[in-house]
């Protein structure tokens, strides 16, 4: 019995919701990555300024300065071209996670030393690669990071994909004629979806002979 | 499960060619951009000389040059730090490198203005070094302000030290606040051999300077 996927799964079968999170998220980390890449020293001296990470050794702080940057435009890349797509979006997620109680520990420190001002109203270089900004504004666009990462972690589909053409999986949308270039297998079948392993074709002499009946056996 | 694994997997792929092509990124750009892996970045060290060899020494840099003393008495010269014990020892905290707390000897806008308005500052008797990045120098410092990015102290070590050796005073500054710069690059000078007792941070900085309508500069020197 074929039961009808629901309207999120259908949704998501279209390829977009994952289409859109990839472009946004990717591209920003891309350009954030980039931005902080730029001047590495500046990052250093921002990251050190946080105070939350060890130090001593002072070999670590200068190894995260060097591995952060890069990492967040190989993580952007990725998303971006469409390969690998969960396990760089599970790596933004986890750099979210770590950036985001780091950005309000600061804030209330700042909001601390300039006399209570409105928590809006805290801007600051957070190194984050667009120079001043306030805080409530990087908070909202680091939570829409966040949805975006957790929509290509939890995405069932791969169209407009790299992996899928290096797969042999389908790129292009279902209403779109196409045929698995390695098994030949129909891809607008409808019993077809997204994700699942793909079907067995029958045998062509079974099937004939089926047909027939038992009395030309 | 089996996705659980390839997601991690993935996750684990993604942080080594991150981390690849970071230190190959690094090591690969020029140098005054390039992050020193080894170097530590924020140590302060500071051997404080005792104090009574401050005083000898300075006079015979003074005879040396034949310039008279900069300052005016509250320009700073018979202000010792308050930090500055006499006996010589060594600071090794990172902590001890606030404007609150810093074996340097601090002046304020008031001294700098001084010093500034002095003459014998245009000939190269008290200078004044900017501690700040290439980018903010360029975009505005004290007038005759020397450019010494503290964090690519080497490019400037050998136009910056010699003007050091010559100086009678020394005012160090960055942007300020609660940076750190400007006592870093006393440090820097220090191990370069500039006398501990000619260096000063002015710990308002640049924000403090640019804020009281003090004459500014902009562009490269």
């Amino acid at each position: 019995m074929n039961e009808r996927p629901s309207l999120l799964r259908r949704l998501d079968q279209t390829g977009v919701p994952l289409l859109i999170a990839r472009l946004a998220v990717g591209g920003m980390f891309l350009y954030l990555g980039f931005n902080k890449f730029q001047d590495p020293i500046l990052f250093l001296k921002i990251l050190r300024e946080y105070n939350i990470l060890p130090e001593e050794p002072h070999y670590f702080l200068n190894a995260v300065a060097i591995v952060l940057p890069c990492l967040e435009m190989v993580c952007g890349l990725a998303l971006l071209l469409g390969v690998s797509i969960r396990g760089a979006a599970c790596t933004i997620a986890g750099m979210l996670v770590f950036f985001f109680p780091a950005l309000i520990s600061q804030a209330l420190k700042i909001q601390e030393v300039k006399g209570g001002i409105p928590f809006c109203d805290v801007s600051f270089d957070c190194g984050c690669g667009t120079g001043v900004v306030f805080i409530c504004s990087k908070l909202v666009e680091n939570t829409l990071l966040m949805i975006g990462a957790i929509i290509a972690l939890i995405s069932r589909s791969r169209l407009y994909c790299l992996s899928s053409l290096l797969m042999g999986e389908r790129f292009l949308p279902p209403w779109t004629p196409q045929t698995c270039p390695r098994c030949g297998h129909d891809w607008t079948a409808p019993e077809r979806e997204q994700g699942a392993e793909p079907i067995e074709q029958p045998d062509v002499k079974e099937v004939a002979l089926s047909a027939r009946g038992p009395s030309s056996t | 499960m089996r996705l659980i694994r390839k997601t991690i997997l993935e996750a684990i792929l993604i942080l080594v060619v991150g981390t690849a092509v970071g230190f190959t990124a690094n090591a690969a750009r020029a140098k005054r951009n390039s992050i020193r892996f080894d170097k530590d970045y924020f140590k302060i060290s500071v051997v404080v000389p005792p104090a009574e060899q401050m005083s000898p020494n300075l006079k015979e840099d003074q005879d040396a040059t034949g310039s008279e003393p900069a300052a005016e008495p509250g320009a700073g010269q018979g202000d010792q730090p308050e930090s500055a014990p006499g006996d010589g020892h060594e600071k090794e905290d990172s902590e001890a490198g606030t404007h609150a707390d810093h074996p340097f000897q601090k002046i304020t806008l008031e001294e700098v203005a001084s010093i500034f308005c002095d003459p014998s500052t245009e000939q190269g008797v008290n200078i004044f070094l900017d501690a700040r990045s290439d980018a903010l120098f360029e975009e505005g410092h004290i007038p005759g302000a020397i450019q010494c990015d503290r964090y690519r102290f080497e490019e400037y070590i050998d136009t910056v030290v010699p003007a050091c050796q010559t100086a009678e005073k020394i005012i160090v500054y960055c942007h300020g606040g609660d940076c750190e710069d400007s006592i870093l690059l006393c440090c820097d000078l220090m191990d370069a051999d500039v006398p501990y007792d000619r260096l000063c941070v002015f710990a308002g900085g640049w924000t403090e300077w640019k804020d009281n309508q003090m004459p500014v500069e902009e562009g490269e020197r």
